[in-house]
């Protein structure tokens, strides 16, 4: 079965880091953008943002990349699972991350990563846009491409009106 | 007596100023059972090549320092037993810079800076992404 994991769309994200508040408040009960599990970033030119957290890879290169063998993966739900008493933040996991998902923890110098919320994930249910959601990644691809069809088909249907009223 | 064998251990070597590119040397070494991979490139020191570069400090898998790629996988060679034959390369393919053969940069230094890696890789592949 493919995993369900957090995916953002960034043509709706706003950027307004809600999810990273949510996250930080669920785990840590702080509102610090340093102690969650999804990052926000921005884009200046052109401008755009997004959010990432954990993806699953399939081949988890995090946990073959822990000399500690800190890292696990969950056999049930394939979530990445570290072992904060094993870490001692060496930031290899960090490093072997393409996504840069993983992240360190300031104040318990561990690596952090998305456990999705027990398959509930609180940033999803946050999401003033919608941006953020549950689900694999067909799933996510297909709702992309229905959307950005509708967006070509009203397009086409304007540029075409506005050509008849010139005429 | 204690039974020996011999491993054969593939070395990464590369000294960037002298070298232009890496380059593999494989060492004969013969172990005794119980005998660890930090044990085996102490042996490459001492008796074949004293020219190899490597660290380590508690040699007992407290730290990370001497940590390196065993056969294409992270591991600390303090705590893993050489058992057979064994690849030791410093973690090139994590993206680390290389000071020479084993010893590779130790990110982890600074914590500061270790706390933006992530955010810095993830707006970099957001940035190649959406053609910024």
């Amino acid at each position: 079965m493919e995993p369900k994991f957090v995916i953002c769309d960034n043509a709706l994200c706003i950027g307004c880091q809600l999810c990273e508040s949510a996250c930080s408040a669920v785990k840590e009960k702080s509102f610090n953008p340093h102690f969650s599990r999804i990052h926000v970033v921005h884009s200046r030119q052109p401008p755009s943002s997004m959010a990432i957290a954990c993806c699953l890879c399939e081949d988890h290169p995090c946990v073959k990349a822990c000399p500690k063998k800190a890292l696990s993966v969950n056999e049930k739900t394939g979530v990445v699972q570290i072992d904060s008493d094993i870490c001692v933040a060496c930031g290899w996991c960090i490093a072997s991350c393409e996504w840069g998902a993983l992240s360190l923890h300031p104040i318990t110098n561990s690596a952090i990563v998305c456990d999705l919320c027990n398959g509930d994930p609180e940033c999803v249910k946050l999401c003033p846009k919608e941006a953020l959601s549950f689900s694999t990644m067909n799933d996510a691809v297909q709702k992309t491409q229905t959307e950005a069809s509708k967006k070509l088909i009203m397009d086409i249907y304007r540029s075409s009106r506005a050509d008849k009223k010139k005429s | 007596m204690e039974e020996t064998k011999t491993i054969k251990v593939k070395v990464f070597r590369f000294d960037p100023s002298k070298d232009k590119t890496p380059s593999y040397v494989t060492y004969n070494v013969p172990i005794v059972e119980g005998m660890s991979v930090l044990n085996v490139l102490n042996y490459i020191y001492e008796n074949l090549d004293s020219s190899l570069s490597y660290y380590y400090s508690c040699r007992r898998g407290s730290t990370t320092c001497c940590a390196v790629m065993l056969n294409g996988v992270a591991a600390q060679p303090c705590t893993t037993i050489a058992k057979g034959d064994v690849t030791v390369e410093p973690p090139v393919s994590l993206g680390f810079k290389v000071i020479k053969d084993l010893i590779a940069e130790d990110i982890s230094v600074n914590t500061r800076d270790l706390l933006f890696i992530a955010r810095e890789k993830t707006l970099s592949k957001f940035k190649s992404a959406i053609g910024a």
